[in-house]
């Protein structure tokens, strides 16, 4: 089915700011039919189609859905395409960083905010981490970077009885984290706001901690201590497990 | 009597005391994306975060506007179910105004306030809030130089830095303000006024109840008006004076707005399109990054 684009009040790739109109939403040609169909950056209003963002008109025929209609009905998908901005920022923004964002089941590191005493501690997740391909199923190493940052940090909390594999309600929570602490976590559940957190996994827990007397790194010594490299003072932590970080071959 | 003042010359000649004709809008300038975007949202600075930037100027009104979000609201008590939350603050430089060089607070001046919230219903009326649920889009408007009308410079300056961060807008949202006022025996109305214009026109009848400035019982309005001017709607329009003309008189003047909102309207479509031939002569390598200017 060869067919020439719908006549459209702007030429294809001009420049349209918001509120100009496309068109109407159904065209009446000689002999042919053409249907538009709002994509991204326009929108429909009393049987018009009119955009909504600054960009480059683009038209796409919409092959997917086959006309079961009797008449022949060209659907065309309009779209406005924002202008390349990153042309003119020269910051390190990177497209597809914006696009990711946490889901449950995914491993992130965090940063400790606060922690509010006998009930739970706030985090701000800063990245994701991928997880590892598995052992043997799938030998083919993925592409995938192993940290990926987020845009923006997005907020989570890590409640008390998420913390230890066994969950008592006696954990004193200053006694696994403390804030400034980085942590690894699992995201375990969306709450209302943010996300739910979990530590429950040995290989999930703090992974680097400042000794609070001296402001040093602070080094894991057991499972549930760290040691201050300098001064030797031990602070109590829910220690991660070190994860084997395989290189890629 | 005393020789004649320059104002007195061009009122006699219909012209205003900037020189202007009633129908002239100031000179605009509009200039897009005057902030590099950044995506740092935590440090300090009141550009951080910024997805979209514009900086307006009206005459001698300078506006900038930077444009946050669409992003995570930060308390959940301003968080709504089904659309964005639309924040918006108006600050002023301490060297904006011309006469007190007082900083005024943002939380605390009251006509700051009334300001923001008008601004903020006429871009609500606009933006496509629904889109973006529990989320939040912030505009901080700086007023850079005050000569008049910076509710219409901010309302301009944040259209474009609304579009300029590829938020969706149903249309274009253009103010520009009219006025009318008795200039020399006559009535006038005239389009985008001035400080000393706007002086006039609410000195005399915002003086709650005082004897008229001008002499004679005329109405004076100054309006300020927000339209999108493609689909012909009114989003805003601030009277705060008394008409004895009833209707017709606040007609007449509306009428006058919109013409301004209009042209207003085609310098900002101008300046936008005229950037974007910039970008994508960029794109293909015909042309220069130029950064700023």
């Amino acid at each position: 089915m060869t067919s020439s684009s719908p006549r459209l009040r702007h030429p294809l790739n001009s420049r349209i700011t918001p509120g100009e109109r496309i068109g109407s939403v159904l065209l009446r040609g000689v002999g042919e039919k053409k249907m538009l169909i709002p994509g991204k950056g326009t929108y429909v209003r009393q049987g018009n189609l009119y955009s909504s963002l600054l960009g480059t008109l683009h038209a796409q025929e919409d092959t997917s859905t086959a006309s079961d209609t009797t008449e022949n009905i060209e659907r065309w998908i309009i779209s406005i395409e924002p202008e390349p901005k990153k042309i003119l920022s020269q910051s390190s923004y990177s497209a597809n960083s914006t696009t990711i964002s946490p889901k449950i089941g995914d491993v992130i590191l965090g940063r400790v905010t606060k922690v509010i005493r006998p009930t739970h501690a706030t985090v701000d997740i800063l990245a994701i981490v991928s997880e590892q391909p598995s052992t043997s199923s799938q030998p083919a190493m993925t592409t995938q970077p192993f940290i990926q940052p987020l845009h923006e940090a997005y907020s989570g909390t890590l409640r008390t009885n998420e913390i230890r594999p066994n969950s008592s309600l006696d954990i004193e929570i200053s006694d696994c984290v403390r804030p400034s602490d980085i942590l690894l976590a699992r995201i375990h559940a969306l709450g209302e706001k943010d996300y739910i957190l979990s530590t429950v996994e040995a290989e999930l827990g703090v992974i680097k901690a400042i000794c609070e007397s001296s402001g040093r790194e602070m080094r894991a010594v057991s499972w549930k201590e760290m040691e201050c490299v300098s001064t030797g003072v031990k602070e109590a932590r829910k220690v991660a497990k070190p994860r084997v970080v395989k290189s890629e071959e | 009597m005393t020789s004649l003042r320059r104002t007195d010359i061009l009122s006699l000649i219909h012209l205003r005391s900037d020189g202007r004709r009633p129908n002239e809008i100031r000179h605009m300038s509009c200039h897009l994306g005057a902030l590099p975007p950044t995506t740092d949202c935590g440090s300090a600075l009141p550009t951080s975060g910024c997805s979209g930037s514009a900086l307006v100027s009206m005459g001698l009104t300078q506006v900038l506007c930077v444009v946050r979000g669409p992003c995570d609201v930060g308390r959940r008590s301003e968080e709504l179910p089904d659309r964005a939350t639309l924040e918006v603050t108006m600050r002023t430089t301490p060297f904006s105004p011309p006469g007190d060089r007082r900083v005024t607070n943002p939380s605390t001046d009251r006509r700051l306030i009334e300001q923001s919230h008008l601004l903020q219903t006429a871009l609500s009326a606009s933006i496509l809030l629904h889109l973006f649920p529990k989320s939040k889009i912030s505009v901080a408007v700086m007023v850079l130089a005050d000569d008049g009308g910076r509710l219409e410079a901010s309302i301009n300056a944040a259209t474009l830095a609304l579009m300029d961060a590829g938020i969706p807008l149903k249309d274009m949202v253009c103010a520009c303000s009219a006025g009318r006022w008795n200039a020399g025996g006559s009535d006038e109305i005239v389009v985008d006024l001035n400080r000393r214009e706007i002086q006039a026109a609410t000195g005399s009848a915002g003086g709650g109840g005082g004897a008229p400035g001008g002499g004679g019982t005329s109405d004076t309005i100054y309006l300020p008006v927000a339209t999108m001017p493609q689909r012909g709607t009114v989003v805003l329009a601030q009277c705060e004076s008394r008409l004895s003309g009833g209707a017709e008189a606040f007609g007449e003047v509306l009428e006058v707005a919109m013409k301004g909102c209009q042209m207003v309207m085609e310098i900002m479509a101008a300046a936008v399109r005229e950037r974007g031939a910039g970008l994508w002569k960029a794109k293909e390598g015909k042309a220069d990054v130029i950064l700023v200017d």
